[in-house]
This record gives structure tokens, C-alpha cells and sequence, in this order.
């Protein structure tokens, strides 16, 4: 009684009637989520869906539906169900695929719907050896079984293991799923009690400006990163109808305060380093300016912000030689523009490095300049002070995901292109003492494709033995 | 010089008139219609095809090169390319030229459709820089391949319905008696949903991980990925109702147009109707 109910409860969980159930209510409910727009504050509910819609969509979590309970449990038990159909199945599939098939009977080819007689001459050894070797230059290497009476039995077979196509696409969505688990920052948190395990964050990072640090997108929780990014410079180009084309930043990775990894992200070419991923998403005016010097000979990018209150302090930095270089503003005024619309700043710069007299010239707000000077080139420019906008993520789930993908392309298609061919031959003595070849054949799947390679094979055997 | 767009002007004449033949076959029976319908539809992919890498090189020549494959209005192009090979090649291989009357005039209205529509931009325009991924090709070539066999299927689907019920009807001599066999007709809506599935799970991937190089996450359940997640459920349901139930014939049918509603939907109705309840909401 207790044995029949568990195996009521198991047949049911592997029934593809629960699959069909669950794909159906995953399609349709999540409809809703498309319809509610997710993550919006709750006067945006109210206002949009009415009182008792916003009561009705808070009470079921509708407002963000994919992480809440009712929708998780729903995949979870898609997950389950595949789990237990696949172990329901397997064995079967396996046994399938290992089958002897040299075991069958001669009752059981003369029933096949693919069958074909040929006349043979010589002895049934003869037609045995010359069936296996036309069968083999064909690619269809045989094994063989002489029985009692005399006959000899040849099989055959090609793409054995496409049965295991539908399971490879079934485990692949259990990877998948278990990718996502792996990767989730809710997971990590609440159940790891470990933040760092998996997150996704971002940080808002001036140029120039070194974090270690970022804040979490789940509760704008800070999250260590174990070490510390920064922000040489931020750029953007556009194109020349004011799209953009571009938005990079440079950024360089320093552990224990020493640099060990310089680099420029762009949207679409992340940087990751430790597992965590920088992205460059936004970026902000800090309404302030940033003097931005290029060394030409060496590209060495340096950057030293401004403080409108000190504007005129000195910044310096250290020559490669091993010379000190510095530079100052030492005054600025704003000056109109020449088609009178608004104004810019002129700047009068003071700058020295380790050779030569000191320069002094002039700069415009946001052009930029050259700058010879005996012993080196630079490029200067004073312009806006960005803070770059870094989506920050660590998912160890990712190459999990990855796989299960990599995997169900292949499982699909093994399952719906490739089929599991068998091919017998039968040689055996008639009663009017001649030889006969009986071939037969099945195929899983794409059985007109198969008719065709058959009745070429076997046909062409009997014609040619003739 | 011809340009691309009168290419594609050409191109919408020669699916028109394609479709036209096609129907021709299907009303009066003349086999000579039919060929001269898939001499069209050859005619017209070829046009297209220049079209479309005219459009590519007019890309370079603005100094912008890229795939014609980066907004509604190329992928249209590209939708109805694709849907119009499927459908040659479904014919070269099962031959059966009657179905060219209902999948012929799939990519004929969408082109007419990108010239009656004004509100659809034809400029080429310049990558913003979250679409200047290889990913994204990769992810719509494969989206609209999986979209324009879903599409045959659903024109599959359609005369499978009508045949099945001109039939219980009774009356067998309507223009259904040209109609291939319900059996052989079953099979190619399961062969085209097939290919389609296998181009859709492709499609979906590649966007994951496009969106994962661009933002870090590679599913984020926003509308357009939800719904692309929709289709994908409504035909594997549909291929496990078939092969472990025995499901077959009309309701297989009904299930292809279903899919093809959602999968307009994941295409149009996200861009449109839900950013237009959107709008509704803020007033
Ligand atoms: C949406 C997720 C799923 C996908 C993409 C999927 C994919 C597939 C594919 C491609 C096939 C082969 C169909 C054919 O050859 O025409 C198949 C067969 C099958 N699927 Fe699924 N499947 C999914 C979910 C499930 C679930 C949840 C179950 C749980 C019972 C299930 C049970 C089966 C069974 C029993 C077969 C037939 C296997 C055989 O006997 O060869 N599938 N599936």
C-alpha cells in the first residue's frame, strides 16, 4: 500500500502531464511580469493599476514576481520534475543503447518494415565475410553471432548514443538552473551568509579616485572587493550626428597599494580581475574640472582634479628619468565667447619638468594643447571632472550557465537531427540449398531518410553478389 | 546606380507578385503558376540579398560599417529574407508549391508593411556603443531565423486548418482538395517548429551572453526577455504534447499559431503595446 502510493506520487512527478502543466502555468504566468512593470515604487502601483490592484499586486509579489516565492517554487518543481523524469528514464535509455542486438531472433527481422532478400553464391561463411566487408567500406562496422543452425547474424549500428539527446537537453536545463543558483547574490547572502561568494553591485568612481569597495543592488549593503580599482580617466566620443560611440574608462587594479594591472573598459569589453567583473554603465559630472596630462613619448596618462576653491595649487608628479614635473594654474578668468553666446575660462598654466626652464602659457576650458618642452612632449587639456559609472558583478555561476547552454544546443541537436540507425544482415542456407542475405533495419527517427540509405545498401549488396 | 532601398522596392513587387502566382496554383490548379511563383520568390531573394549588402557597403560609406542588422527596420528586412528562403527551400525539399500560397505573403506584407509605416526609421544610423557586440549579430541572426520558421509553421499551420475543416465540412471539392495531405502536412508543421527551436534556444543563448558582456547579467526577466522565454515554453510544450502525448493534427496547428502569436508578440507587441500600457499609466 505505502510502496503503491510512493510510486503514484513518483510516477506522477515523472509524468510529462506535470511537465505540461508546469510549462503551461511558467508561459502563462509570467505574462504578468511583462504587464506589472517590475521593481517600481508603490505609488507607481497605485497610480497605474488602482487601490486594489496595488493591494492585489503587493499581496502576491506581483511587483517583483520572477524573485518571489510562488514563481521560485513553480520552477522548482520544473526542476524536479525533469530530475525525476530523467531518473525514471535513464535506465532505460542506457539499456537501449547497450543492447545486445546480435540476440534477436530471425522471427523478429522478418518483422521489421525495412527488409530486404538477396541471393548470395558460395557458402554462408563466404556471404558472411563479403556482407561485413561491403557493410564496412560503407562505414557500418559489424559484429557477429553464428548460431546452431548454422546461421551467421551481422549487426550494425550508427548514432547509438543520439537517445541520450533529449536527456542531454533536460540535465543542461538542470545545469542552467543550478548556475543561476550558484550565481544568485540573494543565495549568497541569506543562505551562504557570504556576500562576497556572488553579488552585483556598482560604484559611482571620480577620476582618479581608488575604491575598494562597491554597494550592492539588493539593499545598497557595501561590498569589500578584497582590493582596490581606480579610475585613471573616463572619456566619450561621439559620433559626428551627436550619437555616442563610445564610453571608456581607465582603470587600474592595485593590491597592497602597488599597481598590478592597468587597463581601458568600454561598454561591451569588461575588465575582470579575481573573479569580478567591472562594466562600464553610466558616468556623472562632478561640476568640476580635471586637468588631464599625456606624456606623447611614453602615453603615460595622468590626471589631477581641481578644486574650485585652491584652483591654483600645485599638482605634481614623478618623470620616469626619475625627475620631479609640476604644474599650476595660476589664474583664471571667464572670457565671452566670440558669438557672444555664453562664456569660457582662460587659464594661464605654469608647468616644469626635469629639463629646461619653466613654461608659462595659456589654455581654454576643454582644448586641448601641446606642449613642447626640451626634454619631453605633452598633451595638456582642462576640461569637466567625470566620475565613471562601474556595474560591478561576481557570479561563480556564469560558466555553469555557460556549459548548460553549450550543452542543450548540442543535446537539440542530437535529438532532432540525429537518429540511432541499426542495421542487421541474416545469412543463412534455404531449403533449396542457396545462400540467403536477409538485411533489415530500424531507425529511431527520420525513418524516410533511413528507407532510402537502406534499400541502397541492401539493394546494391544483392546486385552485386550476383 | 540602383540603390538598396529601390532593391527593396523591387524585392516587395516580386514576393507580391509571387504570392500571387502561388495563390493562382492554389485557385486554378495550373502547375505552370507555381513556377513561375518560386521563379519570383528566387528573383526576389536575390534582390533582397544585393539589397541587403548594398545597405551593408552604404554603411561603410558613411563611415559607420555594420551588419544591416541593428534596428526594426533592418530586422524586418532581415525577418523577411529569412522567411522567404525557409519557405524556398522547404519547397525544394518536399515540394509541395501550394504552401508558397500561404508563406509567400508572409514576406511580402512585411515589407509593405516597412513602407506604409512611417514611423519606422530607414536611416542608417551609428552603433551606440551597447550594440557594438558581435553577440548581438549572432543573436539576431539566429532570433529571426528561429522567427521566420516559426512563421512557416504558423502558414502551415493555417492551411492545415482550413483543409481540416473544408473537410469535416464535407464539401471535398473546394481548393482544399489541392491542399498536400493532412499527414504530410503535420510533419512540416513539426519540421519547421523543430528548426525553429533549435534557431530560438541559439537566439536566446547569444542574447544572454551579449547582455552579459554588456551589463553583467546575463538574464534579467525585462519584457522582451521574458517573452522570448514565453515562446521558447509554448513550443516545447508543444514538441512534448506532440512526441510523449500523440498529439498531432489540428491541435498541433493551433498550437503553431499560438506560438506565432507569441513569438509577434516577443517582436512587435513588447516595442508597442506594452510600452504603450506603459504611456496609458501615466496619464
Ligand atoms: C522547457 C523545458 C524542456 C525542454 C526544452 C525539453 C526538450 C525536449 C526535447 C527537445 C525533446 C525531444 C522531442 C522530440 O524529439 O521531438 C524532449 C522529449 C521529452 N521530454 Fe522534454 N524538455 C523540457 C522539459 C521537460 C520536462 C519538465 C519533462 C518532465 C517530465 C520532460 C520530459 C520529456 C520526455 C519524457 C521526453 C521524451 C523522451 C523520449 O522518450 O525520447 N521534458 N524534451
Amino acid at each position: 500500500m505505502a510502496a503503491k502510493a510512493k510510486n503514484s506520487v513518483w510516477a506522477f512527478l515523472a509524468s510529462v502531464q506535470l511537465a505540461l502543466i508546469l510549462i503551461g502555468l511558467l508561459a502563462s504566468t509570467s505574462i504578468i511580469g511583462t504587464v506589472v512593470q517590475q521593481n517600481k515604487p508603490p505609488e507607481h502601483y497605485v497610480e497605474t493599476w488602482g487601490k486594489t490592484g496595488a493591494a492585489v499586486i503587493d499581496a502576491l509579489h506581483l511587483d517583483n514576481m520572477y524573485n518571489s516565492v510562488w514563481f521560485l517554487l513553480m520552477l522548482g518543481a520544473f526542476s524536479l520534475n525533469l530530475t525525476v523524469c530523467s531518473i525514471d528514464r535513464l535506465p532505460g535509455v542506457i539499456r537501449q543503447v547497450r543492447k545486445d542486438n546480435l540476440d534477436n531472433s530471425p522471427e523478429q527481422l522478418l518483422k521489421m518494415k525495412l527488409r530486404h532478400h538477396a541471393q548470395v553464391g558460395g557458402s554462408v561463411e563466404d556471404a558472411a565475410e563479403q556482407a561485413a566487408g561491403w557493410l564496412g567500406d560503407k562505414g557500418w562496422k559489424t559484429s557477429r553471432r553464428s548460431s546452431e543452425d548454422g546461421s551467421i547474424l551481422l549487426f550494425a549500428q550508427k548514432g547509438a548514443w543520439a537517445r541520450y539527446g533529449v536527456y542531454v537537453v533536460h540535465i543542461s536545463i538542470l545545469i542552467i538552473l543550478l548556475g543561476a543558483v550558484i550565481g544568485s547574490p540573494t543565495v549568497a547572502k541569506k543562505i551562504l551568509k557570504n556576500e562576497q561568494f556572488a553579488f552585483k553591485g556598482g560604484v559611482m568612481l571620480p577620476q582618479t579616485r581608488a575604491t575598494n569597495r562597491i554597494f550592492s543592488h539588493v539593499d545598497e549593503s557595501e561590498i569589500s572587493l578584497g582590493f582596490t580599482v581606480r579610475c585613471d580617466f573616463f572619456d566619450m566620443h561621439f559620433y559626428d550626428n551627436g550619437m555616442p560611440k563610445d564610453y571608456l574608462s581607465g582603470l587600474t587594479v592595485l593590491e597592497d597599494g602597488k599597481e598590478v594591472l592597468t587597463t581601458v573598459i568600454k561598454v561591451n569589453k569588461p575588465l575582470t580581475y579575481k573573479g569580478v567583473t567591472f562594466y562600464q554603465s553610466s558616468y556623472n559630472d562632478m561640476h568640476s574640472p580635471i586637468i588631464h596630462l599625456t606624456n606623447a613619448a611614453t602615453g603615460k596618462k595622468m590626471a589631477f582634479p581641481v578644486h574650485p576653491q585652491q584652483y591654483d595649487k600645485t599638482h605634481s608628479w614623478q618623470e620616469e628619468g626619475g625627475g620631479q614635473g609640476m604644474l599650476r594654474i595660476q589664474a583664471a578668468e571667464s572670457i565671452p565667447l566670440p558669438d557672444g553666446k555664453g562664456s569660457t575660462t582662460q587659464m594661464q598654466i605654469w608647468m616644469m619638468d626635469a629639463q629646461g626652464p619653466p613654461s608659462m602659457f595659456s589654455i581654454f576650458y576643454n582644448q586641448p594643447v601641446i606642449i613642447e618642452r626640451p626634454g619631453a612632449k605633452y598633451e595638456l587639456s582642462i576640461g569637466p571632472h567625470y566620475a565613471t559609472g562601474l556595474q560591478v558583478a561576481k557570479d561563480p555561476g556564469v560558466w555553469w550557465v555557460y556549459s548548460g547552454c553549450a550543452l542543450m544546443l548540442i543535446g537539440l541537436y542530437a535529438a532532432f537531427f540525429m537518429s540511432h540507425r541499426k542495421m542487421w544482415v541474416l545469412i543463412r542456407r534455404e531449403e533449396d540449398g542457396q545462400t540467403e542475405a536477409v538485411f533489415a533495419g530500424t531507425a529511431n527517427k527520420n525513418s524516410a531518410g533511413f528507407a532510402e540509405t537502406f534499400s541502397a545498401l541492401a539493394e546494391n549488396f544483392g546486385r552485386k553478389s550476383n | 546606380m540602383i540603390t538598396s532601398s529601390q532593391l527593396f522596392g523591387i524585392t516587395t513587387l516580386a514576393y507580391l507578385l509571387s504570392s500571387a502566382f502561388y495563390i493562382g496554383l492554389l485557385v486554378f490548379r495550373q502547375r505552370k503558376a507555381g513556377q513561375i511563383g518560386l521563379a519570383l520568390a528566387l528573383f526576389g531573394i536575390l534582390a533582397q540579398t544585393v539589397g541587403l549588402g548594398l545597405r551593408w557597403r552604404e554603411s561603410y560609406q558613411l563611415g559607420i560599417g555594420h551588419a544591416p542588422l541593428t534596428n526594426m527596420y533592418e530586422s524586418l528586412l532581415f525577418f523577411a529574407w529569412c522567411t522567404a528562403i525557409i519557405y524556398v527551400l522547404l519547397e525544394i525539399k518536399f515540394k509541395h508549391p501550394v504552401i508558397g500560397s500561404f508563406a509567400m505573403p508572409i514576406p511580402f506584407i512585411t515589407l509593405a508593411y516597412t513602407s506604409v509605416d512611417k514611423g519606422l526609421s530607414k536611416d542608417i544610423s551609428p552603433l551606440v556603443p551597447a550594440l557594438q557586440s558581435n553577440w548581438l549579430i549572432a543573436h539576431v541572426i539566429t532570433c529571426f531565423i528561429g522567427y521566420a520558421a516559426f512563421a512557416v509553421a504558423a502558414g502551415l499551420g493555417i492551411m492545415y486548418l482550413i483543409k481540416h475543416f473544408s473537410q469535416s465540412g464535407g464539401s471535398s471539392d473546394s481548393s482544399s482538395g489541392i491542399l498536400p495531405e493532412l499527414r504530410t502536412l503535420d510533419d512540416l508543421i513539426h519540421k519547421t517548429i523543430i528548426f525553429g527551436f533549435m534557431w530560438l534556444s541559439a537566439g536566446i543563448i547569444t542574447g544572454a551572453v551579449w547582455a552579459n558582456e554588456a551589463w553583467g547579467t546575463y538574464w534579467s526577466w525585462d519584457p522582451k526577455e521574458t517573452w522570448s522565454i514565453i515562446t521558447w515554453f509554448v513550443y516545447a510544450l508543444t514538441l512534448h504534447a506532440r512526441f510523449t502525448r500523440g498529439w498531432n493534427g489540428a491541435r498541433i496547428a493551433w498550437l503553431a499559431l499560438l506560438g506565432f502569436v507569441s513569438v509577434f508578440f516577443t517582436y512587435f507587441g513588447v516595442n508597442y503595446w506594452l510600452s504603450g500600457l506603459h504611456s496609458y499609466g501615466s496619464n
